[in-house]
């Protein structure tokens, strides 16, 4: 079979694939990432279609994952899935649950949970002009403060979809070139910003952002050792670094300014991050 | 991890535990403990309440330097030993004396 590679954050995934339907998917999912490394893979994927069946089929390591005749719940499946195997097996740096955004050269985190509404506003400032690293994964190697990401289809929750509106037309002429599962859209970040370009930034900014529906706007600096802290809950890998990174989020916290942004909606925010990160 | 509130005494000596890991940044610290997956942060005060938790000098003192630095009274300084140390107490981070402390183990 032939195989997509994939290498990120100091890790290797390998997906052995048969077939157009599956190869197009692949196409969708990975088609960004740059050259990966030699390195022999932490984990094999096998991804084809039953043709009895008519579905596809999701094995990894040769254990099954899933079965599905739907291709976007399989590209959910196998992204996400992907994701988690890369980010377990994560070392030689520091890989954030984040999103990552680039505007003249200069790079923006914004580290966050689940819920915390990262992925929205990536979509948001992506809108805006801003190039797309990543809307979930962003690693920056021992010593470096380059950001590395891995470009995905941004993932959106449903609920999202009427705030996005004005930039997507989820069923009218962009409904061919994404993928909606059950809850989730996948989405390609050209479709937010025709001319967004793929770099490796040197990290300038790190925002913090809190969204709360209907909530007041707030913008408060933090200080080293409280953006040190925050880092810490926004690390996915500490298991595998040396004193679980904790030296290497205080060197980043040392270097980068960093600032929590509670937010209820993108008009609140106007131009705030774009003028924070032009003054770094 | 037990939430309630340490009892401490002023002639009480609190004492850092072994193996924590702190960054200074500005006047604020950062603590770890390799063996645990929780970090604990410190404001200015609490940075030179830590400082002072060599198990030779009791709370009274901290809070009598403390005060004489800042020159508050120490009432005002009070609470905010007593805070600190509390919070050091809950994260098992320092030995009041002999009464044993929560948090994780190693």
């Amino acid at each position: 079979m032939p195989d997509y590679t994939i290498s990120f954050a100091g890790t290797t995934a390998t997906i052995d694939y048969r077939g157009q339907r599956p190869a197009k998917i692949l196409q969708f999912l990975f088609d960004d990432l740059p050259p990966a490394d030699a390195a022999p893979p932490q984990v094999r994927y096998q991804f084809y279609v039953d043709d009895d069946a008519g579905q596809f089929i999701l094995r990894k390591d040769d254990d099954p994952l899933l079965q599905s005749d739907s291709e976007a719940s399989i590209a959910d499946t196998l992204l996400g899935n992907a994701c988690h195997q890369l980010a377990w097996h994560s070392q030689g740096g520091l890989l954030f649950h984040a999103g990552g955004l680039a505007r003249q050269g200069r790079g923006l985190l914004l580290p966050g949970t689940m819920g915390a509404g990262k992925t929205t506003l990536t979509a948001w400032l992506l809108g805006l002009g801003f190039n797309y690293l990543s809307d979930e994964m962003v690693f920056i190697a021992k010593n470096s403060d380059t950001m590395t990401a891995l470009p995905r289809p941004l993932n959106l929750k449903h609920p999202t979809r009427p705030v996005l509106k004005k930039q997507l037309d989820y069923t009218g002429q962009h409904a061919d070139e994404i993928y909606s599962a059950f809850t989730t859209d996948l989405v390609p970040p050209r479709l937010f910003n025709p001319d967004t370009r793929f770099s490796a930034p040197p990290l300038r900014l790190i925002i913090f952002p809190r969204f709360q529906a209907d909530g007041e706007f707030s913008l408060q600096r933090l200080s080293k050792a409280q953006t040190g802290l925050e880092l810490m809950q926004s690390l996915i890998n500490a298991r595998n670094l040396s004193g679980h990174g904790f030296a290497e989020i205080s060197r980043l916290a040392r270097q980068t300014p960093a600032w929590k942004m509670s937010y209820g909606n993108f008009s609140q925010i106007g131009d705030t991050i774009e003028r924070l990160l032009a003054e770094e | 991890m037990n939430n309630e509130r340490s009892s401490m005494e002023l002639q009480d000596k609190p004492k850092q535990k072994p193996d924590y890991r702190l960054e200074a940044l500005d006047d604020e610290l950062l603590l770890y403990h390799p063996n645990q997956t929780t970090i604990m942060y410190c404001n200015a005060t609490a940075s030179l309440v830590w400082q002072m938790c060599d198990g030779e000098r009791t709370i009274g003192e901290m809070i009598e330097l403390l005060s004489a630095a800042y020159e508050q009274p120490e009432e005002i300084i009070k609470p905010d030993v007593i805070s600190a140390l509390d919070e050091f107490c809950r994260h098992g981070a320092v030995q009041i004396g002999d009464k044993p402390t929560s948090g994780k183990s190693g």
